[in-house]
């Protein structure tokens, strides 16, 4: 019997109102090859033929295999459709593959009468206006299995329930993990996200190179010239910037991260780019540097390409234990300004176990405030990010101190801070810098500062000097120790190459009246010989100090440079 | 002195007493149309007149022996066709007799012809029970409460009911022949086809069960298996006989119209969702989505239609929604513009919001999570 195919695709708004100069493609999913979504190059298959309705022209001559619909309009988000057909009998057989999207719906009426069949395939498009959210996804550095792209399609999830984006938003998703860029979109039913289209920039192989043994979050294997890099997710941003402005709603990245920014893989910079302001090219990670001078020209257009009201959000952790000890300490004991305290913090290696880093300082409530302050505005990627942004978009991250957890239920996961667990950093935070301190309080994004309103505030007067500020921390898996005198960011000495090394701290010691200062001794308690020690007087200079066998003290004769 | 009557003029003297004797007479009524579905076994209600025209011949004649001939269209192999046609002769001889075990046999597995089960169910329910949908091996609404009304319960008959369904079949008035008739059956694949054209209109008529009867013995006897090429003495029962009445094309389904959806958006229907065809002439048909075929990532959920419509209208309808889909649209008209005032999306039951309250697992806190430390 003859079998008639016909592939019809009718095509309107948001509003129902038909659209009459959309770009409508029904071609196979080799057509893509090469090409960047969403294949501007490609060209129409169908025209308009009257009400939004769009007819093949010429007749297309559908086969077995994969196929993609596309249909595409300026300033309407894309619809991108990819499609399975398959050969049943004499018939082809049109069906949506990976998913349906929110934004099309398919229907097929076949008729068979004696003298044959006719298949009729619709598709109806509904175009929404252009919007996208841009993420990024890192890898599970611990190898624990965290899928971080799990967190990214929840959070689209979250975004469509709350109305902050309409069923045709795309989500560009930078995938580290699978090295590629994914385009997803919201389903027309379930919770799987569709994934529409995909970019690699790497095959996607773990350690031994078997592609078929990928568990996202375990394994990665970090190769610069194959991974995807944060630079890629700046250069994606600065180029809708340039090409269709305003179509961001958010931007975010996914993954273990720090007040340094979002570790990504857990590269480190070669040591000559540790003191560089330029990035290091073999570097994954995101870098509060990726906004300075040097580096921010190279995608100076990303903030064009963000819509009214958007955010740029950090999802990962700014904890660091020792920062939140500091503030229990003050929430505990409410010290006056002008009275110095010690906190003293012990710290675990990234597997848990004994304690391998201790850090010892001692501060003032105002030095607490001003080093926080400073921290956020020139020592943070969220900071940093802010005052890049400024107006264009809105930055979000955990405050100082807080982790982000990682929440699933009903199938959802989310990256969200647990402001219980993290309750005394929001109330020193909110205590001491209010009224500018604000984070979100959403069921599912709780708990994030505002980074831009913080920046934006006028900067925390420093402390009047006194040489009894320092920290004193001793890392043990690097076998190293290291005063820094932290009114005046000096640390000492040059090398310490030992951890076991014990701080003695003298202020004001008689042995250098009438001199005024602080006597800071570091003894190492495997070598006394290496034992060191300086004296930090009150004009602000350092000096080298010398013990004898007498345990007198001996200032050096030069200041230490 | 008697002469044997063959098939020619006999000569008598005139003025003497002759005796003519007469060969048996073969009585062969066979039905044509649509008696069996492609591949199945399962002979279709509508042959039931045939057998109740058989059964009161028979009831004329009670002596007469009985051939069963089955036949297939030239769908599967001719060794396939053969076993099959052979099954389809052993069916009818099975509802001849009453044999309901040989009958619930064809519900496993193991049979040339595909197993027998739900469709078979609606077929017979449709005859002798309640059921009121359209025998299409769909579950619906009509189907479960056919089911309920017959003593069972759920979706699908259990093993009791269903010996019970196929006894009361088979219990019809008129569809049995006393104890102890002999009845042969033989199968002759497609060797034997009514009609020789291509196509499911010969298909049709070409899956078929011929039944003789015979005045004294089935004569020739059939062959063990029918040979390829056919068999001679398939010639032989035919020009032999005479037809007992042409019985008529059953109605069978001569369109048939389906909707395909992708099974993603149909799986996500409220669980009352049903589709309505109303063909402009005929009584409307209602199918439950969630009965809808799923094959090569589609849902497809099947009209089958005696005749083609003059025009239809298709609707769906959910929690008390209908949106429908055409109108006055003509049956399988290349070029009519199909009218889209709704679409089964529109259905759907909103993407539930997040769940506000989770419990966090928390795998990343600022004591897993230390920042890369300062080496020198």
């Amino acid at each position: 019997m003859a079998v008639e195919h016909e592939w019809h695709v009718v095509v309107t708004d948001d509003a129902g109102k038909a659209v009459t100069d959309a770009r409508v493609a029904l071609v196979q999913e080799a057509a893509r090859t090469g090409k960047d979504f969403p294949y501007p190059t490609i060209a129409a298959t169908h025209a308009h033929a009257s009400d939004g309705k769009y007819e093949p022209s010429p007749a297309i001559a559908a086969a077995e295999g994969d196929w993609l619909l596309i249909v595409t309009r300026k300033g309407r988000s894309p619809v991108v459709q990819p499609l399975a057909i398959k050969k049943r009998k004499d018939e082809l057989v049109v069906s949506t593959r990976g998913g349906t999207v929110a934004t099309l719906t398919l229907a097929v009426d076949v008729a068979k009468v004696k003298d044959g069949t006719v298949r009729r395939a619709t598709f109806k498009v509904k175009l929404y206006p252009a919007s996208e959210i841009v993420f990024v996804a890192g890898v599970d550095y611990f190898s624990k299995g965290v899928e971080h792209r799990e967190y990214a399609e929840g959070r689209m999830r979250i975004l469509r329930a709350a109305k902050t984006i309409d069923d045709g938003a795309i989500q560009s998703l930078f995938a580290c993990d699978e090295r590629a860029q994914v385009f997803l979109a919201l389903p027309a039913s379930g919770n799987k996200l569709v994934e529409i289209a995909r970019k690699q920039t790497g095959p996607r192989t773990v350690a031994d190179g078997n592609v078929e043994d990928i568990q996202p979050g375990r394994n990665h294997t970090k190769d610069p010239a194959l991974d995807v890099k944060v630079v890629q997710f700046y250069e994606y941003l600065a180029r809708v910037g340039q090409t269709e402005p305003k179509r961001v709603k958010e931007a975010g990245l996914f993954s273990h991260s720090w007040r340094g920014g979002p570790i990504l893989y857990n590269t480190k910079e070669t040591p000559a780019f540790q003191v560089s302001l330029a990035r290091d090219p073999d570097d994954l990670d995101a870098r509060s540097k990726d906004f300075n001078a040097t580096n921010a020209p190279g995608w100076a257009d990303m903030t064009k390409a963000f819509a009214d009201n958007a955010t740029y959000r950090v999802w990962g952790c700014s904890a660091t234990r020792h920062t939140r000890r500091k503030m229990i300490e003050m929430n505990a004991r409410r010290h006056a300004d002008g009275k110095f305290f010690t906190v003293n913090t012990d710290e675990e290696g990234h597997g848990g176990g004994a304690p391998v880093l201790w850090t010892d300082e001692r501060l003032t409530p105002e030095f607490l405030r001003w080093q926080l302050d400073q921290e956020l505005r020139n020592d943070s990627y969220m900071g940093a990010a802010a005052a890049f942004f400024g107006a264009a978009a809105t930055v979000y991250g955990a405050p100082p101190g807080a982790g982000s957890d990682l929440w699933n239920k009903g199938g959802l996961q989310w990256m969200m801070v647990n402001t219980a667990t993290y309750n005394d950093n929001y109330v020193y935070m909110k205590r001491e810098f209010k009224p500018d301190f604000e984070s979100t309080s959403g069921a599912h994004d709780d708990g994030y500062m505002n980074y831009s309103k913080m920046v934006g505030r006028t900067a925390a007067a420093k402390p009047a000097f006194s040489a009894k500020y320092y920290r004193f921390v001793r890392f043990k898996n690097g076998n190293w120790a290291q005063l820094e005198l932290t009114h005046i960011a000096k640390p000492l000495p040059a090398n310490m190459s030992t951890y076991k090394v014990k701080l003695h701290v003298a202020d004001n010691p008689p042995a250098f009246a009438p001199d005024k200062g602080t006597l800071y001794t570091l003894e190492d308690q495997d070598d006394a010989t290496r034992s060191t020690a300086f004296f930090h007087k009150d004009d602000q200079t350092v000096w080298a100090v010398t013990r004898d066998a007498t345990n007198k003290f001996t200032i050096l004769g030069a200041a230490v440079p | 002195m008697a002469e044997r009557y063959k098939a020619k003029p006999v000569s008598v003297t005139v003025g003497q007493k002759a005796i003519v004797e007469l060969p048996p007479r073969v009585f062969r009524g066979h039905v044509t149309g649509c008696m069996f579905d492609r591949d199945k076994s399962f002979v279709l209600p509508e042959a039931l007149r045939c057998i109740r025209e058989i059964k009161a011949f028979h009831d004329d004649h009670p002596k007469f022996a009985v051939l069963v001939v089955g036949h297939t269209d030239r769908t599967g192999s001719d060794d396939h066709n053969r076993k099959l046609s052979e099954e389809r002769a052993r069916v009818v001889a099975a509802l001849l007799t009453d044999d309901v075990d040989a009958w619930l046999g064809y519900y496993r597995k193991g049979h040339t012809g595909k197993p027998w089960g739900r469709l078979e169910d609606q077929y017979m329910l449709a005859t002798v029970g309640d059921y009121k949908g359209i025998a299409c091996g769909q579950r619906s609404r009509l189907w479960t409460a056919a089911i309920a009304a017959f003593g069972g319960a759920g979706n699908d008959l259990d093993d009791a009911t269903r010996r019970k369904l196929v006894t009361t079949y088979m219990k019809q008035d008129r569809t049995s022949l006393p104890a102890g008739v002999s009845i042969a059956t033989h199968g002759c694949g497609e060797r034997h086809p009514l009609d020789h054209g291509s196509g499911e209109a010969a298909d049709r008529k070409n899956r078929r069960v011929e039944i003789y009867l015979f005045e004294d013995k089935v004569e020739p006897p059939p062959p063990a298996t029918c040979p390829s090429g056919g068999c001679a003495q398939y010639a032989q029962w035919g020009k032999r006989s005479a037809p007992l009445e042409h019985l008529g094309d059953a109605p069978g389904v001569d369109a048939l119209l389906a909707m395909e959806w992708p099974t993603d958006v149909v799986d996500r229907l409220p669980g009352d969702a049903v589709v309505k065809l109303t063909p402009a002439d005929m009584p409307a048909i209602e199918l439950q989505a969630g009965d809808a075929i799923r094959e090569l990532g589609v849902a497809r959920l099947e009209f089958p239609l005696p005749r083609v419509p003059a025009t239809t209208r298709l609707e769906a309808s959910a929690g008390g929604k209908t949106v429908v889909i055409w109108e006055d649209r003509a049956f399988g008209d290349i070029g009519v513009e199909v009218i889209w005032s709704g679409a089964l999306d529109e259905l759907l039951p909103p993407a539930p919001a997040p769940d506000v309250a989770g419990e966090p697992v928390q795998l990343t806190t600022s004591a897993d999570v230390l920042p890369p430390l300062p080496e020198l």
